[in-house]
């Protein structure tokens, strides 16, 4: 079944590039080109006609027949000029066409992974590119692409196989004389491939930021000026500022780039004794987003007393600010000793350049993140970690009565480091990845 | 003389045997037809039942109530269960069995089975209406009819014996191969390939010098393949451990061009796991020495198979090689090793009962469907057996689950592989090895034999009775709880957690058994040696199997997507023509087994599931 989209983004440009892929694509290319026979792999100049023999555009086409496409299936691209009315008229034409349809997001690299063009770590590469912003995000995507990356892993795998044939020979072949000192004979193999994943884990411990950024809850008393130094940090008008307090009520999502990293700050609903249901929930919820954030800022109204609940919050990954030291103020801090607090206003704008990088500093003293890390998903290092656990039960098992249970260990530790590459299991993380894909991939 | 049947099976080798005796326990009107009463239960080659993986397929087969177990049990005159050392998952129950005897309580058992007759002669055509076999034609001209043939001619189709540069026509030594068949198949536009396998020469025993041999003997506690058997019936009597030298291997790399593998003479593929003694010098050169099992084969004769050189080197070198082996300087040879080329079927024609996808009444089972082995045969006779019996009765076919037994995946194996050189079962090919164990064989099996009827009174008491008071003792283990506290007291190392266990989590440590536990609570009830083994064996696992049932069970959602029948691959646009020809060719049961073949992608599968959906919607 053809299916096609827009693989440029949609709005006025130069050139923009229509994908259509799928069996019958080649017919339905000779139709709107008026040619008996495309040539493969050729940029051609011609007309594109609708059903109706009218003039949509001029342009090029070039054919790609599969499986040496893209997809795997015949490939045609078009490149339209890039107007809303000629990319809107030739769309509309396409899908006139039997069974012709416009593909969903990521539809065409979930075919190229269904006929094994890509696998699966590259269709995840592939999407963290797509929407790659930071210079970082983008080389580590390029890196997760790699042929070397997938290499690593299979090389990892392949490795865990060939010991496993050994436990296989002696279980099965143990008539043909095959010695029982298995365990021993593989024992610093194993340990060697085990530090290897270990390696990796460790090296990877963070990398799922660098695509997912770190996340900062913004947290104090209701109008200490939280939503008021979102707003300044992210420099536009994302969350509500007023007098009265009380006014955030649900969390405000926002980011920024950071020294290369994507940073997403929280504002949340201030932090006091709830009068209300909704208020009540609403701390709730503060409290979970304390809990999963990567750093903490707490702000306080300089003029006002800390509230007692908030002493037993602060932590190594906690910023504490006062703000509002524009105005004048009687109160002491003295319950505020030694937490190396920062003095700011966000409405004078003073301190905050300071507090930017406080957070650049806190992010790299907290967050060790290897730039060649071969991770790049939650995914990705619990299948290795779940390995690395399965050869460490494999390695525990030293009596020539448990080798059946020490082959099953790392039958499953090959399939877990199988899973990150994607040869088994893959329907079920197909969905969940293509749905972060955009159309026209 | 009666010569209508509903279903008639043709060759009395092992996977003969247990076919005819497995649809005529089902209650079904059958015949054999071979070619003497004498070769019935024949062991071409090795004389020894079971073994790793082999052992599984036995008791499965007996836990299906099928007959080879019983006859290898009492034919066996040297008990060993391999792998005894290892986890009880692959140990493999193995014994040599007497030749003469083996034959002997085969032949009795099918004479005196229910609903089976014989007959000695052999089938030398088809004769068809449409694409139906309607009957067989003997060489004495007689003709048979029914309604489900089974065909298991074994090594017989066109068999050609090679040793050295000679070649004698023939399905087994002394034995007349069977022409014509293979033909009539082919023109039906079967898939036919050629297979090779080969055996070693035999030994007189009092020309063997055994004075500076190694003996092994049987164990001293047998493990029989049957559940109903309960003590040994014959002799248990040693075998001798010998070894090639750097010698014999100087004088096989002379003389490979004379052997008819190694000269040409022999194309067609052999098994790469029971090599010849010439394959094994060329592919393990750095091997000094290859070990020698100097097997008796019969308590009544003196023949010894010597276990490890088959070969089909020209009479004479054999000889020079046997002379120059330790204890065989003076040994006189009985019969030269041979090897034989034969016609086998690819199993690729064969749905999940083994019915052939061409002609809808012919069943194939054994060696012609490229599989090697007496127990891969048997095995395979009996799902075909079962299977052709339960159609004539109108019944659903059993399907035989790789999660459920080493049958299973076998049958699997061969239906959606297809075999590129003979097939042997190894545990190493089951996905599900822990829980497929031949301990469990009964508990996984006999109840499909209850449930489709095709099981003796006592073997369903005996199992009744097993399963009742397994889980009498496993409810007692359960409910009979104690802190980590008293059991230190009892010299039990536990955590001291505070965790108050069941005696059937305790039973999973390794360090405590029925006999430990029993010196601690006097009130458990007491149980055979069978069913503690049983309840220790499945604490053992426990942890690991249970992590198998939930890989069991997102592989049973995909058997259980049927592809309707009927598809016709060649309609469905966007499959490439190569996956168009294999799915065809295959014709998957399932989406389960269509991504099992080799080359789908799971795109095409894709592609099929959204045909299959439009197409129900259609029709609906
Ligand atoms: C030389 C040789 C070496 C072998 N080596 C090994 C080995 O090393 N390892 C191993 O595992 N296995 C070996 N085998 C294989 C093993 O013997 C077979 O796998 C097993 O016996 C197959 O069983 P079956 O029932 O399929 O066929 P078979 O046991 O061959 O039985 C075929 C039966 O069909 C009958 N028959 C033939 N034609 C007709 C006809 N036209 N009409 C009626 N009846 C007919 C025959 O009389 C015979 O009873 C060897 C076999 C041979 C011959
Ligand atoms: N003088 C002064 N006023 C400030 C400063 N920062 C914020 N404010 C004022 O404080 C009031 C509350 O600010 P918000 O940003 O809405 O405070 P909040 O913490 O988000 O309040 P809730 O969402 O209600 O919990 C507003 O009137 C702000 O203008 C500051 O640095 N100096
Ligand atoms: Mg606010």
């Amino acid at each position: 079944m053809p299916i096609f989209a827009l693989a440029t983004s949609p709005g006025i440009s130069g050139l923009a590039v229509v994908r259509l892929s799928g069996t019958g694509s080649l017919n339905i290319a000779k139709k709107i080109t008026k040619k008996n026979k495309l040539r493969p792999r050729i940029a051609n100049f011609t007309n594109f006609y609708d059903l109706s023999n009218c003039l949509i555009d001029k342009g090029i086409y070039i054919f790609f027949p599969g499986p040496n496409s893209y997809t795997g299936d015949d490939v045609i691209e078009f490149h339209l000029h890039g107007s809303n009315a000629v990319i809107n008229c030739f769309l509309k034409n396409l899908s006139k066409f039997k069974n012709c349809r416009l593909a969903k997001p990521g539809e065409f690299s979930q075919i190229a992974l269904l006929n094994k063009k890509i696998n699966l770590l590259q269709a995840e590469a592939l999407i963290d590119l797509i929407n790659s912003e930071t210079e970082i995000q983008r080389v580590h995507a390029l890196k997760m692409m790699s042929d070397d990356t997938t290499r690593l892993y299979e090389n990892l795998r392949s490795e865990i196989i060939k010991i496993l044939s050994n436990y296989e020979a002696v279980i099965d072949f143990s008539e043909d004389d095959v010695q029982d000192n298995i365990f021993i004979q593989n024992r610093s193999k194993l340990l060697k491939l085990k530090h290897k994943i270990d390696e990796i884990i460790k090296k990877g411990e963070n990398t799922e930021k660098i695509r997912d950024g770190f996340t900062i809850a913004i947290v104090g008393p209701p109008n200490s000026g939280k939503s008021s130094l979102m707003n300044r940090l992210i420099q536009r008008e994302a969350s509500i500022v007023s007098k009265i307090p009380g006014t955030t009520r649900d969390v405000i999502e926002a980011s920024i780039m950071l020294n290369g990293y994507l940073v997403k700050f929280l504002d949340t609903a201030g932090i006091r004794k709830a009068e209300n249901i909704i208020e009540k929930k609403g701390i709730e919820l503060t409290n979970k987003l304390l809990k999963n954030s990567d750093l903490k800022i707490f702000i306080f109204d300089y003029s006002k007393p800390i509230p007692n609940n908030f002493l037993n919050l602060f932590d190594q990954r906690s910023i504490i600010l006062l703000n509002k030291i524009d105005l004048s103020s009687k109160q002491k801090f003295k319950n505020l000793l030694k937490l190396n607090e920062i003095k700011i206003s966000v409405k004078k704008n003073l301190g905050i350049e300071k507090l930017l990088k406080l957070i650049s500093r806190k992010i790299i003293s907290n967050f060790k993140i290897e730039k060649d890390s071969v991770t790049s998903r939650l995914r990705h290092q619990k299948s290795l970690i779940n390995a690395s656990l399965l050869i460490s039960n494999c390695l525990k098992k030293s009596k020539i009565s448990e080798i059946d249970i020490a082959a099953e260990d790392l039958r499953l530790a090959a399939r877990s480091l199988g899973e990150i590459v994607g040869s088994v299991n893959v329907e079920e993380v197909l969905d969940n990845i293509f749905r972060d894909f955009c159309i026209g991939k | 003389m009666k010569n209508k049947f509903e279903v008639i099976v043709i060759g009395g080798g092992h996977a003969g045997c247990e076919a005819a005796a497995a649809s005529a326990r089902a209650g079904v009107d059958t015949a054999l037809l071979t070619n003497s009463l004498e070769t019935i239960g024949e062991m071409s080659c090795n004389p020894a039942i079971g073994g790793l993986g082999k052992g599984h397929l036995v008791r499965e087969i007996d836990a299906l109530d099928g007959i080879m177990g019983t006859v290898a049990d009492l034919s066996g005159i040297q008990f060993r269960l391999l792998n005894s050392s290892r986890g009880h998952a692959v140990r493999g129950p193995r014994t040599q069995s007497d030749r003469e005897l083996y034959k002997k309580y085969m032949q009795k058992t099918l004479i005196n089975y229910c609903n089976l007759s014989l007959f000695f002669d052999p089938v030398v055509k088809f004769e068809f209406n449409k694409d139906l076999i309607i009957s067989v034609e003997t060489k004495s001209g007689k003709s048979f009819s029914a309604k489900k043939f089974i065909l298991t001619t074994g090594t017989f189709l066109n068999g050609l014996m090679h040793i050295g540069d000679q070649k004698i026509s023939g399905g087994r030594v002394g034995e007349a191969p069977t022409f014509g068949l293979s033909e009539q198949l082919k023109k039906l536009n079967f898939k036919l390939g050629r297979l090779k396998t080969g055996t070693p020469p035999r030994l007189d025993g009092r020309t063997i010098n055994y004075k500076n041999i190694e003996m092994q003997g049987a164990d001293p506690d047998p493990y029989f393949f049957s559940y109903l058997t309960k003590k040994v019936n014959a002799k248990q009597i040693e075998c001798g451990i010998t070894y090639t030298n750097y010698k014999v291997h100087k004088i096989i790399e002379k003389n490979l061009n004379r052997s008819a593998i190694y000269s040409g003479s022999i194309k067609s593929v052999g098994p790469r796991y029971c090599p010849s003694i010439e394959d094994k010098v060329v592919k393990f050169k750095d091997k000094e020495r290859h070990q020698i099992f100097l097997e008796p084969e019969s308590l009544s004769t003196n023949i010894v198979y010597p276990n490890g050189i088959s070969t089909s080197l020209p009479e004479e070198i054999q000889l020079e090689i046997l002379f120059n082996i330790n204890g065989l300087e003076n040994v006189s040879m009985i019969r030269p090793g041979y090897a034989i080329e034969y016609d086998y079927v690819f199993p690729t024609e064969l749905d999940f009962t083994l019915k052939t996808k061409k002609i809808k009444n012919l069943y194939l089972a054994g060696q012609i469907n490229g599989t090697t082995g007496y127990e891969e045969a048997a095995a395979q006779g009996l799902v075909a057996g079962i299977n052709a019996a339960l159609t004539v009765k109108n019944l659903d076919p059993i399907k035989f689950d790789r999660t459920e037994s080493y049958i299973g995946v076998m049958v699997d194996d061969l239906i959606t592989k297809g075999v590129s050189e003979p097939y042997r079962m190894f545990t190493s090919r089951a996905e599900y090895r822990l829980t497929l164990r031949a301990d469990n064989a009964d508990t996984r099996l006999t109840p499909v034999a209850i449930k489709n009827n095709f099981i003796s009174k006592e073997r369903k008491s005996k199992f009744i009775n097993k399963i009742n008071s397994l889980s009498n003792i496993k409810l007692f283990l359960q409910k009979t709880k104690v802190s980590p506290s008293f059991l230190r007291k009892k010299g039990i190392k536990i955590s001291q957690d505070g965790k108050k266990r069941s005696l059937l989590e305790i039973l999973k440590f390794k360090d405590v058994d029925f006999s430990k536990l029993r010196s601690i609570f006097k009130d458990i009830p007491k149980i055979t040696k069978e069913i503690e083994d049983v309840v220790k064996i499945e604490s053992h696992y426990s942890g690991y199997i249970l992590k198998q049932k939930e890989d069991v069970d997102i592989f049973k959602k995909d058997e259980n997507l049927k592809i309707p029948k009927n598809i016709n691959y060649k309609n469905i646009s966007g499959l490439s023509n190569e996956i168009k020809r294999k799915l065809t060719e295959i014709n998957p049961e399932t989406f389960g087994q269509a991504l099992r073949i080799d080359g789908v992608t799971p795109a095409s599968i894709n592609i099929l599931m959204i045909y299959c959906k439009n197409g129900y919607k259609k029709a609906s």
